[in-house]
C-alpha cells in the first residue's frame, strides 16, 4: 500500500480531491452557494427529476384515487383546505380579540402581504436518511431565489432556504436544530424561539422554547412567526400540542405541531422578497 | 484517463441512475420502518471494490455530487466523503481484504456507519444537539445495516458488470 502512495495516479487522486474540497469550501461557507459540482450534477438532473416527478406524482394519484376512491380525495382535500383557512380565521379572530400591540402591528404586515413576492416552487427530491425532512427544489438564483428565503405552503412555514444552486436550492425545515426562528402565541402574544429536536422531529414536530414562566400559553394555541429573523411575521407555524419546564432555567418550552405535513409536500412558495427582508443580516454585519 | 474511464465504468450509469431514484424517491420505496439504507454509498463501494483507485476515486466524487444535488448536506459533504470512501475501499480491496461478499458486507456497513455519524457531527451535533446517543443507535446504526444488506445485491450486479465488460 506504501508503494501507492508514491504513484502518479496518488498524486492525481491528491490533486482532485485538494480541488474539490477547497472549491466547495470557499462556496459553501463565503458565498453560501451549492458547489460547482453538486450544482452542475443539480443542474444535469433537475429536468430528468422534474419529469420523473410529474410521472411518479401522476401515478401516485391514479393509485390514491384508486385504493381511496376520487370523491373521498376530492372532498378530503376541500376539507383541508377549509380547516386551514378556518385555523388562519381562528388565529385572525383572537389576535383582532386580544387588541395590543402586536394585534395592530399584525394586521398593518398582513395588509402589506401584497408586498410579499412569491416564487413557486416543486419538491424535486427529498434526503430520506434526514429525520429532519430536508429537501430540494426545482427553483435556484436564475429564478430570483436567494439564501434565507422562507418557505411555505397554503397550510404555514414550511423552512428556510439554506443552499442556492442555478436551478435548485436547498430547503432546511422548522424540524431540523438548526433553525432558530422566533415565534409567538397568537391568543397570548408570548414570545419564544423554535428549533427543532430529534426526537420530536421523528413525530415531525419542533419545539419552541424560552417562553416566560408567567406566560399563559396553552394547549391547542396557535403559533406564528414573530418577524425575528429571516421570516416575515404573521406566518403560521402549528398548534402547540405539549407544554413543559425547563429544569435548567426553569423556562417553559412548548411541543408544536406544525400545520404543514413535511412528509407529503409536493409545491411550494417561496417568498423571495418582503418588507424588512435582510435587515437584520445587514445589523449583524 | 481514458483506461480509467472503461467499459465497466460507463456500464455502471443505469445502475447509479436506479439506485440515485430509489434514494431521492418516495414513490418506489420509502424506507425499512422508517430507516432508509445509503443505496448511493452500498454502490460506491460495490463499484470501488471491482474499479482501480482512480477509477473508484472518480466515480466516488460523481455520485457524492450527484447525491449533494439532492440531499440537504451543506458544503459537498458527500463529494468529498464518498470520493475518499471509494479509494480507502479501492485500496482495501487490493491490498488487504479478499474481494468476496463479506468484505463488501463489513466495508459497506462501516462506511455507512463512518458517513453517518460525521454528517450527524457536521450538521447537528456543532449547534447543541444532545441526543448522538440515541441517534446513533435508532438511526445511523440500523441504517447502516441496510445498507450492507443492499450492498450485498449491488455487489453480485457489479461483478456481473465487471465480467461483462471485461
Amino acid at each position: 500500500m506504501r508503494f501507492f502512495f508514491r504513484t502518479r495516479q496518488f498524486k492525481i487522486i491528491l490533486a482532485i480531491f485538494l480541488i474539490v474540497t477547497i472549491t466547495s469550501l470557499t462556496f459553501g461557507i463565503v458565498a453560501h452557494r451549492m458547489s460547482p459540482f453538486s450544482d452542475a450534477a443539480g443542474v444535469v438532473s433537475a429536468p430528468f427529476k422534474n419529469a420523473y416527478n410529474a410521472v411518479a406524482n401522476g401515478i401516485k394519484d391514479i393509485y390514491t384515487a384508486y385504493k381511496n376512491g376520487n370523491d373521498l380525495m376530492i372532498r378530503n382535500s376541500e376539507q383541508e383546505k377549509e380547516i386551514n383557512e378556518l385555523r388562519k380565521k381562528v388565529a385572525d379572530y383572537e389576535n383582532t380579540k386580544n387588541q395590543n400591540e402586536f394585534y395592530s402591528k399584525y394586521l398593518e404586515i398582513k395588509e402589506k402581504n401584497n408586498d410579499f413576492k412569491f416564487a413557486p416552487a416543486t419538491l424535486i427530491s427529498r434526503d430520506k436518511s434526514d429525520k429532519f425532512k430536508s429537501f430540494v427544489i426545482n427553483k435556484g438564483s436564475i429564478s430570483g431565489i436567494s439564501l434565507h428565503d422562507p418557505v411555505i405552503t397554503d397550510a404555514g412555514l414550511v423552512g428556510y432556504i439554506t443552499e442556492v444552486g442555478t436551478t435548485t436550492s436547498k430547503v432546511t425545515t422548522i424540524l431540523s436544530p438548526n433553525v432558530s426562528l422566533g415565534a409567538l402565541d397568537s391568543r397570548t402574544s408570548d414570545s419564544g424561539v423554535i428549533t427543532g429536536d430529534y426526537g420530536l422531529a421523528e413525530k415531525g414536530q419542533c419545539r419552541l422554547i424560552n417562553i416566560s414562566r408567567t406566560s399563559g400559553v396553552a394547549l391547542g394555541d396557535y403559533i406564528i412567526t414573530s418577524g425575528e429573523g429571516v421570516f416575515p411575521d404573521g406566518l403560521m407555524v402549528g398548534s402547540i400540542s405539549n407544554i413543559g419546564t425547563n429544569p435548567v432555567n426553569s423556562s417553559i418550552y412548548a411541543d408544536i405541531k406544525p400545520l404543514v405535513d413535511f412528509s407529503d409536500i409536493r409545491n411550494v412558495m417561496v417568498i423571495t422578497s418582503f418588507e424588512g427582508q435582510g435587515d437584520i443580516i445587514k445589523e449583524g454585519d | 484517463m481514458a483506461k480509467v474511464i472503461n467499459r465497466h465504468l460507463l456500464l455502471n450509469i443505469p445502475v447509479a441512475v436506479i439506485v440515485l431514484l430509489l434514494q431521492f424517491d418516495s414513490f418506489i420505496f420509502d424506507g425499512v420502518f422508517g430507516i432508509f439504507p445509503l443505496f448511493p454509498l452500498a454502490l460506491t463501494v460495490a463499484l470501488s471494490m471491482f474499479a482501480s483507485e482512480l477509477g473508484a476515486f472518480l466515480c466516488g466524487t460523481v455520485i457524492g455530487a450527484f447525491v449533494d444535488s439532492s440531499s440537504g448536506a451543506h458544503f459537498s459533504f458527500n463529494t468529498v466523503f464518498y470520493s475518499l470512501i471509494a479509494v480507502t475501499v479501492s485500496l482495501l480491496v487490493h491490498y488487504l481484504f479478499n474481494n468476496n461478499v463479506r468484505a463488501c458486507i463489513v466495508l459497506s456497513f462501516f462506511s455507512a456507519l463512518i458517513l453517518s455519524s460525521l454528517r450527524f457531527i457536521v450538521s447537528y451535533y456543532t449547534v447543541g444537539f444532545n441526543n448522538m446517543f440515541k441517534h446513533f443507535l435508532n438511526g445511523i446504526v440500523p441504517s447502516a445495516l441496510i445498507t450492507a444488506i443492499a450492498a450485498v445485491l449491488l455487489y453480485y450486479i457489479e461483478k456481473k458488470i465487471f465480467k461483462a465488460s471485461r
